[in-house]
């Protein structure tokens, strides 16, 4: 009695219409292949973006773990550095507590520019209860690699690392220091252990060739602690308040991880911005999915009608559709998944590269495989194809069949939704505005404002393609037979054109959007340059190492004011101190009103603030900071700011807020004066130099470079230079906006040639007769391509005011909301004309095949099949 | 050929794929047609009816044999100009009408003029004539979906015959209306072309319409046998 239950009843039509279906689909592989690359393209972006920031904040993890090992807490001092002394303090305070010192720079391989490695000095002997996995060498003897290890001036690194940049045991590497350069043996390799963390990325030396190395005489960069697990709070708290009282002043003791936390949320914009790049993509990808899948219905109309006539119900069609978007999910997303795999190898590096230039140091090797971010691919891919299809399912469930029947219907329909969707988008765009402009700090609400916004205007475009198209055959002259032809194809088809025309729309107007808030950002950063960068020409210790540990000779102000054409030498001591919102870094400049000048004030009065900073003895004490901490701490003028200083906690007030693009965390200024008051004298960090109006530059900064030697390496360098080598660094940060717009472009493009062929398969029999009419197969082929270039046209145009709005949301609200800058909105024409451009070459391109192909139809067997 | 024949095919062969082997439609098929003559070719479905229309017009190419139009050796020309030579000289009618349905009715009858780049100020005057003539004076700005089976069908005979070609070829043109409209229509093609003393060929199931053909030929097995009873009433 099988054949009588409820189950079987419907496997069994749902398998005929399968059997029917996939019949069709297979004589039509290219509508197959589009469809899968066009939902695979967008898969591939989002589990790029997220393999490659993931593996990226896992190398952060891994890096940071092999450094901090198994340390609880660790002492830090203000000014970066710990006494020796207070290590010897500690030790005898509490003999049995595990404590060893380390010493730790960012360093960088001369002969392999690009290879930033963390030097980490360490106590062996001190070492092991921290990082036990030091020892664990494999094949070595652990013996053999302490003993190594104890030889000043070697280092062990991972083997890892030395295969890749061709280094043995025995070599030389020429180090780049933050305080000149030096050479160090390579010692041992370290192979990775089974478990625990690996050591690529890290040199390893004795704590005392580091100190030497880094002109570190008595100081430590911290001491780490091994506090028992199992204390109660009050009692850790009691120890860590005995330890405290031994410290040098400005040192403290703050849990291991703290710091590693603070940098790790630096890239917490730059992953959400990267993520909501992606999910851009996917959004494209996302129409282009509903679009073919729509097509799959629309165009097997007669045929699903003829199903539903002989008896398959509405639930067998709705699953039966449904269970063919799942399968060609599934195809897709694996095809996705293989394609991100390759693309993230590609994203890796420039995230990599955007996270040394704008962040921090940190060498990523390889992709990290994150079973999470595969199961985003496959939940997007699959479970997207068949959200996406959802509707055109309905519809085909729903119609009846003599209206199923019916091509005309479905694109009545098509024109009754197009003018609905103005209404509907109307409403979207509404509450899409609310979550933009709704006072808050808050990066998601925007996020979905800005998604809806897309997704508004996109439901008004199939009315905006319709009324183009109306206009253009209204304007086109009466014998332009096939331009007229193709633009009412565009309308009377509007069930297959508009979808693609709003899936390339938005992505050229991603790209609209996405140039006009680059161009903006990469004027203002221009003109901020021409003002903050001020003097003729600046010397620090380089670009190479990080520049805030960086510190110049202590004679260098003395030695530059006798170069002849130095007018006025002025310095600057940078630090990363902290603060109740995480690591920043602060400056101390020498506050001339020349020096005072440069800092344009966003918000504050120029004149008392420059007297609050010059006030050295003021209480409390006067800073600038920079619009990125004004606005992500809600610090106007006249609030409080505290920091670590040498003499503890210490409320600083906000005196004003400055234009600064330097760094999305924000910037902390102050004077020279109150700078050594609160953080002693920790060296400069650079120097900008002002040159006599008829001094000779050139001259001059030979003279300057001539001051650097081997041990004391600078770096001198012109304004322009300068300038150049900062918009270079902005250029940098933006090439992966750049291949995601790219990817963004060709999914739209994949979704207008997989349209087309749909288009032009349906209409194979109606450009036969044109054939048969004797219209010769050119004149097929132009019609075909003048209708794709009709809807590049429809899309360019619409591109150019929906880019223009997300150009507006992403400078003026998003870019504020992730980084908190101010950005200057600059259009420069030219872009609406590539805008255009782009558009009618993308149509072009995803036109010539199915002209190609439709221009070789038989008008005998098109005629024939029918 | 002879300064009277307009159509002349001649030991034609042709075939189609059937799977891995090949089904032949038509075998050393002959055929004469003079001008002005009005045919008719009956035969079952799949006999190869339509391959001779598309073999006159260019459509398609014989696998051996030779047709000659209006002077012309059809089979040795190249695409580019068999397409110009049905462009000017044939006039196309289907059985499902086959309108364009982005162009209106006026648009749609003018497409051939345009076609042969002969759309001027006269041409206006032209297709209302030939629109009144087909009964459709006033149905120029609609759409063909606007339009019964049988109005449609009258559209596609002023497109078939405005640029004024020698030849007209009819595919079955009755075949998708009913009988009366059928009549009508057919009545319309049979007035216009021997009005303008062009000359028709027709393949058709219908032998009411093919009775009133000046000859009528019957396609089996491959070849064309002049059928004796209806030549025998005309």
């Amino acid at each position: 009695m099988a054949d009588s239950s409820p189950s079987w009843r419907n496997i069994i039509p749902v398998a005929l219409h399968w059997k029917v279906g996939s019949r069709h689909l297979r004589r039509h592989p290219w509508l197959i292949a589009l469809s899968i690359l066009g939902i695979a393209l967008g898969v591939a972006v989002v589990v790029a973006v997220d393999l490659a920031s993931h593996s990226a904040r896992h190398a952060f993890a891994l890096s940071t773990e092999a450094v901090v090992g198994r340390a609880t807490h660790t002492v830090v001092g203000v000014t970066g550095t710990v006494e020796v002394a207070s290590y010897q303090r500690l030790a005898q305070r509490n003999a049995t507590l595990p404590m060893a010192p380390a010493v730790e720079a960012t360093v960088t391989v001369a002969d392999h520019p690009g290879h930033s490695f963390r030097l980490l000095g360490i106590d062996p002997i001190a070492e092991l209860p921290f990082r036990p996995y030091l020892a664990q060498s494999g094949t070595l003897d652990p013996q053999a690699v302490w003993a190594l290890a104890m030889n000043i001036g070697s280092v062990l690194m991972a083997r890892t690392d030395a295969d890749q940049l061709g280094i043995k045991p025995g070599d030389r590497l020429n180090l780049l220091l933050p305080n000149g350069q030096a050479y160090v043996t390579v010692a041992v390799l370290i192979d990775k252990a089974s478990e625990g963390p690996s050591l690529s990325g890290i040199l390893v030396m004795n704590v005392v060739g580091a100190q030497q190395l880094l002109s570190l005489e008595n100081k430590l960069t911290r001491i780490d602690l091994l506090l028992p697990e199992v204390i109660g709070d009050t009692t850790a708290a009691n120890q860590l308040a005995g330890l405290a009282v031994v410290l040098a002043p400005g040192e403290r003791i703050e849990p291991a991880n703290a710091r590693a936390e603070g940098y790790a949320g630096m890239l917490r914009a730059f992953d959400f911005n990267l993520t909501a790049l992606s999910l851009l993509s996917l959004l494209v990808g996302m129409f282009l999915v509903y679009n073919t899948l729509s097509f799959l219905v629309v165009q097997r109309r007669p045929l699903l009608g003829t199903l539903r006539t002989l008896g398959v119900t509405q639930q067998e069609m709705f699953v039966g559709v449904l269970g063919e978007a799942a399968l060609l999910g599934v195809l897709a997303t694996a095809t996705g998944l293989v394609l991100g795999y390759g693309l993230a190898e590609i994203l890796l590096s420039l995230v990599t590269r955007t996270i040394n230039d704008v962040y921090f140091t940190l060498q990523v090797t390889s992709l990290h495989l994150s079973p999470l971010s595969f199961t985003k691919g496959v939940l997007l891919g699959i479970g997207g194809s068949v959200l996406a299809t959802v509707p055109a399912a309905w519809e085909a469930a729903k119609t009846p069949p003599r209206r199923v029947l019916n091509r005309s219907g479905a694109e009545d329909k098509a024109r009754v939704m197009a003018h609905q969707g103005v209404w509907l988008g109307a409403i979207i765009c509404a509450i899409a505005t609310v979550l933009l402009l709704w006072p808050s700090h808050a990066l998601l609400p925007v996020y979905i404002g800005f998604v809806m916004l897309v997704a508004g205007i996109s439901m008004s475009l199939p009315a905006f393609a319709l009324a183009m198209a109306k206009s253009m055959d209204y304007l086109l002259p009466t014998r332009w037979l096939a331009s007229r032809f193709a633009v009412r194809t565009v309308a009377a088809t509007l069930s297959r054109t508009g979808v693609a025309i709003m899936a390339l729309t938005i992505a050229l107007a991603t790209t609209v959007g996405m140039g006009i808030m680059i161009s903006s950002f990469r004027d203002t950063v221009s003109t901020w340059l021409g003002r903050a960068l001020s003097a003729d020409v600046f010397i620090s210790r380089g670009v190479a190492a990080p520049h805030h540990e960086a510190v110049l000779p202590v004679n260098i102000m003395s030695q530059l004011t006798g170069v002849p054409g130095v007018a006025e030498a002025v310095a600057w001591r940078r630090l990363r101190v902290e603060t109740e919102y995480g690591p920043l870094v602060m400056s101390g400049f020498d506050c001339s009103p020349r020096v005072l000048q440069l800092f344009r004030l966003r918000q504050g009065d120029s004149t008392m603030a420059e007297a609050a900073m010059r006030d050295a003895a003021r209480q409390p004490p006067a800073v600038l900071i920079s619009e990125p901490l004004a606005y992500h701490q809600n610090l106007p003028p006249t609030s409080r700011l505290g920091l670590q200083t040498l003499q503890g906690k210490v409320d600083f007030e906000v005196a004003g807020v400055y234009q600064d693009y330097g760094s999305d965390q924000g910037r902390i200024t102050t004077c020279a004066e109150v700078f050594q008051r609160y953080f002693g004298e920790v060296g400069i960090s650079g120097v900008g130099v002002f040159l006599t109006p008829d001094a000779d530059a050139e001259a001059t900064i030979e003279a300057l470079r001539a001051l650097a030697t081997p041990e004391q390496p600078l770096w001198v360098t012109s304004t322009a230079e300068l300038r150049s080598y900062s918009m270079e660094v902005f250029d940098r940060t933006f090439t992966i906006t750049a291949v995601l717009r790219f990817i963004a472009l060709a999914v739209g493009v994949v979704g207008v040639a997989g349209a087309l062929m749909a288009l032009q398969l349906e209409r194979t029999r109606e450009l036969a007769v044109l054939r048969a009419l004797g219209a010769s197969p050119g004149l097929v082929g132009r019609m075909v391509i003048l209708q794709t270039v009709a809807m590049g046209l429809i899309s360019g145009i619409a591109a150019i005011p929906v880019g223009l709005v997300m150009a507006a949301v992403l400078t003026f609200i998003i870019n504020r909301r992730a980084f908190g800058w101010v950005i200057d909105f600059s259009i420069h024409p030219m872009i609406f004309f590539h805008t255009v451009v782009v558009a009618l070459v993308a149509a072009l391109i995803a036109g010539i095949y199915p002209a190609w192909r439709m221009a070789q139809v038989t008008p005998a067997a098109a005629l024939r099949d029918d | 050929m002879p300064a009277h024949t307009l159509v002349q095919l001649t030991g034609i062969r042709h075939s189609y794929a059937e799977g891995a082997s090949r089904r032949r439609v038509l075998d050393d098929l002959e055929l004469t047609v003079p001008k002005g003559e009005l045919l008719a070719v009956l035969g079952r479905s799949g006999s190869g009816k339509s391959t001779i229309l598309n073999l006159i017009s260019g459509i398609d190419l014989p696998e051996a044999g030779e047709i000659h139009l209006g002077g012309q050796r059809l089979d040795q020309l190249e695409e580019r100009q068999r397409t110009g030579v049905r462009r000017r000289e044939i006039g196309f009618i289907f059985q499902f009408f086959n309108l364009l349905p982005t162009l209106t009715v006026a648009e749609n009858v003018r497409l051939p003029l345009q076609l042969n780049r002969l759309d001027n100020a006269d041409s206006d005057r032209r297709l209302y004539q030939l629109l009144e003539q087909v009964g459709l004076a006033g149905y120029g700005p609609r759409y063909p979906d606007t339009l019964s089976g049988g109005e449609q069908q009258r559209v596609a005979l002023a497109r078939a015959l405005i640029h004024e070609p020698p030849l007209i070829l009819a595919d079955e043109p009755t075949g998708n209306l009913d009988a009366d409209t059928g009549a009508q229509v057919f009545g319309l093609l049979e007035n216009l072309v021997r009005e303008s003393g062009r000359t028709l060929i027709m393949v058709t199931h219908n032998t009411e319409l093919a009775a009133r053909a000046d000859r009528v030929l019957r396609l089996q097995r491959g070849q064309l046998t002049r059928e004796t009873a209806f030549n025998a009433t005309v």
